[in-house]
């Protein structure tokens, strides 16, 4: 079958698969823990028969019985026959179809991890699978299904291997766990623009779950869909009754949901498992003969994905940002770091992008004397499992952006293709077999015309050669190409006038690389901010540049709104707006207040230098200034309007703040003397000890005098340290029901010693009652703790002792 | 009883704002500003990547009498409700989730450090990516067995949970071999690297 008639059948109407066999082989008497390939091949008659009876329900496709068929799973059984296991196989499911239906070569997941989580390639996977291909072509197969797939990745690797070995159509299946992600974290819109870019016919789900969740899945899924999209669910969720695991849905049931996956716009629908041929049945008479509907709003954005997530970029849209900082040129530090192999910088660089707003991270390995290739592919490794945003690849080498694309687990953005015969000829083609979108460069080998007309010719030459690869206007940025503007003034203009020709007539999304227009010139952020502010009124849809530039950003956010990407200006609005809500608090504050307020930790001994003195001394510091914000602090984390990070990195501050001020505070002014002493400790065979350090840091900042005795610490040791001290409280810690019981063993010590001091006990495992139990008080966290103690000595104390 | 199995430096998909909610925030009340925000999501994301998730797991043979789960024919866990949520069960998967020592090391310099509130958000990063290893490894499980007609239990236990006693944590512990893997347990049941979790869950089928 050829890939153009698969389209023909689809075409026509509703393609009908078939549902579940291994369950029901199980009910034929299949043991378990047996190779289930090779017991068929020993029973053949059950797999032909089940299949038969699929056909006569209606099936116009059966699976292969291969779904453990690939080199890796065999493996596990001892059998090494991969080709004629699959060969053999695929021949009983012909002898079944009697060509009334066409036999799809089954493949499913390896049950492997690749790296960088697992000991197998990429490519070893990609062997694997061939050899799987290569058995399923013997045996006669007219086309591919690679389902119940859980890893993108493993996915992509098993379509490969058949688009690599022949040319029949493939049909790819995922699974999803509840919640819509596999357990990798790839969404079903991911997988979807990963695999139909990559190639595959048709893309869809199966088994994981019943029928109405996977309608959800098929529905949203049609607006982006540019294959036909297959459903192939379970009977319902598996329940046990009577010792029996039973599907909860009855074949009417099930058949129920096929209206609603053609109106969803299902192509192909079958069952997984918990069906039989009964299931398939009733769904064939009901969809037989229809035609699955189209989505009325059909998305034409352009789409890149990583594994965990996409990224769409189009005119309604706010302008996609392009991290550009993973770029040796001119960078003397990544340079070195790449040509010694270190990733450091990469990450490092690749986390704040994306923190600062970046959408996609362009990545170029670009440096002389390093093997570009081999960088290339192992900045994608490094960063395709931690970051989600999609990658740009940035290289004018065609055998560097092969090795990257073909590990890349997702859709990647290719920098670039121009009119330059070398790109054309050799950075295409590769572009077209991964399915990469790609940055047009409007420059041919004569160099970078001037005038904004030959631009546009050379951006029509490309896109004219790209369509006979099947590219199409949804797949490409045209680049404005921005010069230099302090060489050239005018090139600014002719860049806009680009982006505009390829907004208003030619259709397509652009992109600029912002910040060349301020080279040479001082205070470059504001020409790149206003550059980019004239591009996106012109149409501009995406953007090259350093997200890290705060002025940039906020002119691009600004310019969202004004050019109406940013609808009802919400992003806007979140970014901003809030920052009024506590603005007049803050306006009314002090610095030094403020700075405690916002944990500015770095800031704050700077900030006293400045003040202390020349306008206020440090006593008056810490009364009017240290101590309001400390407590306002407190305030806010009780009404919940800070939560404990933000508690925390304000105590930090003032723990600062204080250690800066008391050599400055004279002794006799009292401010240093404290509300108590406090002996603090995690107990006995309790090694964590974070949550009591909190709690010290913020007793030590409310003025109270605290003896850390640390982690794993001994009754005796507290008492005696406690006694010693004449401490007015000791504070106890402990995370584990285990450890907690050493809490008693310090109160019934100090009770039968008849020592005068208060228990106050805290931690995971610790509760109200615990505390009431074995007589002491009971603080549910760091600043809770602060209160009890204060409460415990008396309001505000000063203590007793002292 | 089976071989024991495992999936190294696994990055299991996990819940950031699960992350907020164990360190209190309260979406309808907290304020955080951007750059407070971007930096927590920073320190999350460096947290993530000092996370060397493996887990570990094997499947036993157990059968349930009255609040007694008997594992693998002779170690015995006493708990009224797991003996409940495994009543259905034949087989049971044993499973521990480690993040490894580099994230506890470095929560432990930045303690020392004085950056307490960024230990406290790796902290409460690793212990929710330590959880999201489970997670990941029951999705795997869950889509291995509903093919061979089989289910996990809807939910796992560790010790600690409901009646299981926390120091059921040394059978599970010596079952799954841990030490084997550098984790250590400690008088108190407790384990080393603290970033650990160790849990059971049923697998219910109906050859039982």
């Amino acid at each position: 079958m050829t890939r153009q008639e698969f389209r023909e059948l689809v075409s026509r109407g509703i393609v009908i698969l078939d549902g579940a066999t291994g369950t029901m082989l199980q009910q034929m008497g299949m043991p378990s823990g047996v190779c289930p390939e090779k017991w068929v091949l020993e029973n053949p008659s059950s797999i032909i028969d089940i299949q038969r009876r699929y056909v006569e329900s209606g099936s116009d496709i059966i699976y292969s019985f291969t779904f453990g068929a690939n080199e890796i799973k065999l493996k596990e059984f001892s059998l090494n026959d991969v080709i004629g296991i699959n060969r053999e196989l695929a021949k009983l499911s012909r002898q079944a179809s009697g060509g009334k239906a066409l036999v799809a070569g089954d493949m499913s997941p390896t049950g492997q991890l690749m790296e960088p989580f697992g000991n197998y390639s990429f490519e070893d996977i990609v062997n694997a699978y061939k050899k799987q291909v290569t058995g399923l072509l013997e045996g006669g197969v007219d086309l591919f299904v690679i389902e119940t797939m859980m890893d993108i990745q493993e996915a992509r690797a098993a379509l490969i291997a058949v688009k690599e070995t022949c040319d029949l159509p493939v049909i790819v299946t995922m699974t999803f766990e509840h919640g819509g992600f596999t357990i990798n974290g790839t969404d079903p819109l991911t997988a979807l623009v990963t695999l139909q870019s990559l190639g595959a016919d048709a893309v869809g789900c199966n088994c994981s779950t019943g029928p109405d969740e996977m309608v959800e899945i098929i529905r949203k899924l049609k607006p982006y869909a540019r294959v036909p999209l297959v459903a192939k669910p379970n009977a319902g969720m598996p329940r046990l009754i009577n010792g029996k695991t039973v599907f909860d849905m009855n074949p009417a049931e099930f058949a129920g949901f096929t209206e609603k996956f053609i109106e969803a716009g299902a192509n192909l629908i079958g069952g997984c498992c918990g069906t039989t041929p009964e299931y398939i049945s009733e769904v064939s008479k009901i969809a037989k003969g229809k035609k699955a509907c189209e989505s009325s709003h059909k998305n034409t954005d352009l789409a890149l994905s990583s594994a965990r997530g996409t990224v769409f970029i189009g005119r309604n849209l706010p302008v996609c940002l392009i991290g550009e900082r993973i770029n040796p040129t001119g960078k003397k530090k990544l340079s070195e770091e790449l040509r010694q192999g270190s990733m450091d910088l990469v990450i490092e660089l690749a986390l704040e992008q994306t923190e600062h707003g970046a959408h996609v991270l362009d990545v170029n390995a670009g440096v002389p004397d390093i093997d570009e290739k081999e960088t290339l592919v192992k900045i994608v490794k490094t960063l395709s499992p931690m970051i989600k945003a999609p990658l740009c690849l940035d290289s004018s080498s065609p055998e560097a952006l092969e090795a990257a694309l073909r590990i890349y687990p997702g859709r990647a953005l290719i920098n670039s293709v121009s009119a330059e015969k070398a790109k054309l000829e050799k950075i295409l083609p590769v572009a077209a077999k991964y399915g990469a979108a790609f940055i047009l460069l409007p420059v041919d080998d004569g160099g970078v015309p001037e005038k904004a007309e030959d631009r546009i010719k050379i951006a029509e030459r490309v896109y004219e050669k790209a369509s006979e690869y099947g590219y199409t206007k949804s797949d490409i940025l045209v680049d404005g190409i921005v010069l230099t503007a302090a060489a050239n003034q005018k090139s600014c203009l002719e860049t806009l006038k680009v982006i505009r020709w390829s907004t208003e007539e030619f259709g397509a999304n652009t992109v600029i690389g912002l910040s060349n227009v301020s080279f040479g010139l001082p205070e470059r952020a504001w020409v790149n901010a206003a550059f980019l502010a004239m591009a996106m009124s012109s149409g501009l849809t995406s953007v090259i540049m350093n997200v890290q530039s705060e002025e940039t950003m906020h002119v691009k956010r600004a310019a969202d709104v004004l050019t109406g990407k940013d609808h009802n200006s919400v992003h806007y609005i979140n970014v901003y707006g809030k920052h009024n809500e506590h603005k007049e608090e803050k306006e009314r504050n002090s610095e030094i207040f403020n700075c405690i307020l916002e944990g500015r930790r770095s800031e704050i001994v700077d900030l006293l230098k400045r003040k202390i003195g020349k306008e206020i001394p440090p006593g008056r510091i810490v009364d009017e200034h240290l101590i309001p914000a400390i407590t306002r602090v407190g305030e806010l984390y009780q009404e919940r309007t800070y939560f404990l990070p933000q508690l925390i990195q304000s105590a930090e501050t003032m723990e600062a703040a204080m250690n800066y001020l008391l050599p400055l505070l004279e002794e006799k002014s009292g401010r240093l003397r404290k509300k108590g002493k406090i002996v603090i400790a995690t107990v006995k065979g309790d090694i964590h000890d974070i949550g009591k350090n909190m709690v010290a840091m913020m007793l030590r900042n409310y003025g109270f005098d605290v003896i850390d005795l640390g982690k794993d610490v001994d009754s005796e040791l507290i008492i005696k340290t406690a006694t010693e001290e004449r401490a007015d409280i000791i504070g106890l810690s402990a995370l584990m029901t285990t450890t907690m019981e050493e809490m008693k063993v310090v109160a019934q010590k100090i009770r039968e010693r008849n020592i005068d001091i208060k228990l106050m006990i805290g931690g995971a495992a610790v509760n109200e009652a615990y505390a009431r139990e074995i007589g002491a008080a009971y603080a549910k966290d760091a600043y809770t703790a602060v209160k009890k103690a204060e409460e415990l000595l008396g309001k505000n104390p000063v203590s007793k002792k002292q | 009883m089976d071989a024991i199995r495992f999936y190294r430096n696994i990055r299991p998909v996990y819940n950031r704002s699960l992350i907020y909610t164990r360190l209190g925030y309260a979406k309808t009340n907290t304020f955080l500003e951007p750059e407070r925000k971007r930096q927590i999501d920073k320190w999350i994301t460096e947290a993530e990547n000092l996370c060397g998730v493996d887990v570990i797991f094997r499947l036993v043979e157990i059968s349930v009498e009255a609040d007694v789960i008997i594992l693998d024919g002779s170690e015995r866990l006493v708990s009224s409700s797991l003996a409940a949520l495994l009543g259905n069960s034949g087989e049971a998967v044993l499973m521990a989730s480690t993040s490894g020592f580099r994230i506890t090391e470095e929560i432990e310099r930045l303690q020392e450090a004085g950056e307490m509130a960024r230990a406290l958000v790796y902290d409460a990063a690793a212990s929710e990516i330590t959880d999201a290893g489970l997670d990941w490894l029951m999705g795997l499980l869950r889509q291995k067995l509903i093919r061979e007609g089989r289910a996990l239990t809807h939910m796992r236990y560790s010790p600690g949970y409901g009646d299981l006693t926390f120091y059921s944590q040394e059978i599970l512990y010596r079952l799954l071999n841990l030490k084997e893997w550098g984790i250590e347990l400690t008088e108190k049941c407790m384990l080393v690297p603290e970033k650990t979790v160790i849990a059971i869950a049923g697998i219910e089928s109906y050859r039982n």
